[in-house]
């Protein structure tokens, strides 16, 4: 054997397990749950029953389904507040000031702590009764909703939690990277020309880390259609009354509480579906939007 | 290349450890079977169950009992991978859809032909919830139905005669009114009379009690439209959002994993709730008041509900007659007599749930009512099956005690949506018959 052909195989030999473990845990069951969303299975009978698109019309007409999809929808109001609070965070943090590298740290921990202890730490401090939070309000003379346990106010905690969990944490990061990026020349340049602070981070600052922005949108966007998952199990089982039911929540109770695994799966596709049409339209939109060097 | 096929039989020797499954029902040597028991993963349940085994091993020489402990989902994966324990754990709402996938064995012929077996010292109503299409499929273990908890001492304060058996809806709902105070004198009430929860296992007992029913006997029409249904459900809401005698929507969430205002009532702060037996592991540390436990007040008849399981036979076991050995024994004075010494529910057989019953000198003093109240049980009127629709038109009553939706409004969109669910199942009935012919 030539010592070419031996170094090609020695390497697909290395990447064989890899190839394996993405071939039977990745592609194999995306393919089966493509298949499964056109049948009829409670993971206990066999065969599964084949009913075509009829999973895909009961999703249309689960009115259940549609609230969740909103609930879903909602809880992403808060992807914009905390990019924009990373990107003040970024800037704030990219100053060279004493002691920067002790505050980096404290914004980043809620990244690096067990979602578990934050979501059981949250649940406290919404506690209506004990609460921090009440607490807090109380201090302003305000009475503080019952948070999750009241249907309006469920979402809007999960979502104020979320930026808290988020805000300081990889798109901070991903900002200062950002930051750091850019050539100090142009502030310079920019000075000499008197441009003010205002005018140097929305000429400057803002279009240079316009890439970045995109890419924490599209994952954000991406990331909140399938979240709210955990805190839906940890902290709120998605009530009360659905409230803080998402999709992914749907998905999980469809297929592992309910058994409607074909359901869950015809739901996973739709999601999928919609995932890819709004990534599409982001990226039609960044074409103008995005300025890269 | 010699090292590159060693590093290739290495990973081939590594896979098939990893994959050889340790299958159940394995046949031992010598004449020594072994068989596969499942049940719900706690330190105290293990212990238990440990214990079980061991003293059936004694006895029973010749069948060793390994046992597997875990969530519902890992015996749903062990069952679906054909992977099922001999001896499987049910709650009694699981029992329609495992039957009717054949999982489960039918007793009736062990029973038939075991002379020591007497399924009369069995709770007869429980044991006949395991009956589908006349067939036997599994023996009550252990479960607990829902009685009444009161403060004896705050009954004394307030000068109110303890609960009976006479008690009636009006009765209970005068008493909780004036246990219902503001105690400390802040201008809001900080003692309420009784704690309403609107866990599925709780207020069907109102609609059972008015007359009413969740479900017909068929299971394949939902009733909860019904005046009966609705007034039943009405009176039950009403005791917090009109009478203001418990406490409103959320305390349920403050309590104890789904057991409502247990910690209110350990508080000291409610003086009546409704509850099951497995809550008196947390009751016994109360030290700061006298507790017992009555019927639950009736109403037009007298009706309350369970929580509890049993245990079946895998039909696809290797071992059907030692299965039966370990069932007997688990489910009868062997086992229930260490099960019923964790302090969990009632067991399932009669003679060991009458004796734990008996504690002179510790509360409750009136312990007897759990058994007396197995007469009374409906069984909870969800299934796996319809649990999907059943959570969502949950959902309807939930904003009924949030106080988004009247009694009628809620009651009605819970039949509506399972009566849909119902017309839907029969069309795919209809369809498949059709597509069979």
């Amino acid at each position: 054997m030539k010592a070419r052909s031996r170094e090609a195989l020695a390497g697909y030999g290395f990447i064989l397990p890899n190839f394996a473990g993405f071939m039977v845990f990745t592609l194999l069951p995306v393919a089966a749950s493509l298949l499964l969303s056109f049948c009829q299975w409670d993971l206990l009978s066999w065969p599964p029953k084949f009913v075509g698109l009829g999973n895909y019309a009961d999703l249309a007409r689960d009115e259940h389904f549609w609230q969740y999809c909103w609930n879903t929808v909602f809880m992403m109001i808060g992807i914009p507040i905390s990019m924009f609070g990373s990107l003040l965070l970024a800037v704030v943090m990219n100053q060279k000031l004493p002691g920067m590298t002790f505050f980096k740290t404290v914004y980043f921990l809620p990244s690096i702590t067990s979602g578990i202890a934050i979501y059981v730490l949250w649940a406290w401090i919404y506690n209506p009764d004990f609460g921090l939070m009440n607490w807090l309000l109380a201090q302003f003379g305000a009475e503080g909703p019952r948070w999750l346990e009241s249907t309006t106010w469920s979402k809007p905690a999960l979502v104020i939690m979320g930026i808290w969990g988020s805000m300081g944490g990889i798109d901070l990061v991903l900002y200062l990277a950002a930051l750091q990026g850019i050539d100090p020349q142009l502030y310079e340049a920019a000075e000499m020309d008197g441009a003010g602070a205002w005018q140097r981070f929305w000429k400057i600052t803002w279009p240079m880390v316009s890439p970045t922005t995109f890419f924490i949108l599209i994952m954000g966007i991406i990331g909140g259609f399938q979240g709210g998952f955990d805190t839906a199990y940890i902290m709120t089982h998605g009530g009360p009354a659905g409230s803080t039911t998402t999709v992914s929540y749907y998905i999980y109770n469809n297929a592992y509480e309910w058994l409607h695994m074909g359901y869950a799966a015809a739901i996973a596709w739709f999601l999928f579906l919609v995932i890819l049409i709004v990534t599409l339209i982001n990226w039609f939109f960044s074409q103008r939007l995005v300025h890269y060097e | 290349m010699r090292r590159m096929a060693a590093c290739a039989s290495l990973v081939l020797l590594l896979t098939g450890l990893a994959f050889w499954s340790n299958g159940c029902g394995t046949g031992l040597s010598g004449n020594r079977v072994e068989i596969t028991m499942f049940d719900w993963d706690n330190i105290e349940l293990n212990r238990l169950n440990k214990e079980i085994i061991a003293s059936f091993e004694r006895t029973h020489p010749h069948i060793r009992v390994r046992f597997i402990s875990g969530d519902a989902r890992k015996r749903l994966a062990m069952i679906a991978a054909d992977m099922a324990p001999d001896i499987v754990p049910l709650e009694i709402e699981e029992l329609s859809f495992y039957i009717s996938r054949n999982l489960l064995a039918p007793l009736d012929d062990f029973i038939a032909t075991d002379a020591d077996f007497r399924l009369a010292d069995y709770f007869q109503n429980m044991a006949a919830m395991c009956r589908y299409g006349g067939k036997l499929y599994g023996l009550p273990e252990t479960f607990s139905p829902v009685v009444l908890y009161y403060n004896k001492d705050l009954f004394d304060e307030a000068k109110v005669p303890y609960p009976d058996e006479n008690w009636g809806w009006e009765e209970f709902l005068a008493a909780a009114k004036r246990l219902t105070r503001d105690r400390e004198g802040r201008g809001r009430i900080d003692q309420y009379g009784f704690v309403t929860s609107w866990w599925r296992n709780r207020w069907p007992m109102y609609v059972w009690q008015n007359g009413g029913e969740v479900f017909n006997a068929n299971y394949d029409r939902c009733l909860m439209d019904q005046p009966e249904a609705i007034e039943g459900i009405r009176f039950y809401n009403d005791l917090a959002a009109a009478h203001h005698v418990a406490p409103g929507w959320g305390a349920e969430l403050e309590g104890v994993g789904g057991q409502g205002g247990s910690q209110w009532f350990v508080a000291g702060r409610i003086a009546m709730t409704a509850e099951t037996r497995y809550i008196q592991t947390t009751f016994q540390r109360i030290t700061d008041f006298r507790w017992d436990v009555a019927p639950l007040p009736k109403g037009k008849r007298r009706a309350t509900t369970f929580v509890g399981g049993v245990a079946g036979i895998s039909a696809r076991t290797k071992y059907p007659r030692e299965a039966w050995e370990f069932l007997k024994f688990r489910t009868g004075e062997g086992g229930s007599t260490v099960l019923m010494r964790g302090g969990r529910g009632l067991s399932g057989y009669r003679p060991a749930a009458e004796r734990a019953v008996v504690h002179p000198g510790q509360p409750p003093e009136h312990d007897g009512v759990f058994i007396e109240a197995v007469d009374d049980c409906h069984p909870p009127p969800f299934a796996t099956e319809h649990m999907r629709t059943f959570d969502h038109a949950q959902e309807e009553l939930n904003l009924l005690a949030q106080g988004y939706r009247t009694a009628d409004e809620a009651c009605h969109n819970f039949a509506r949506l399972f009566n849909e669910h119902f017309e839907k199942l029969r069309g795919e009935q209809r369809n498949s018959g059709e597509q069979r012919r």
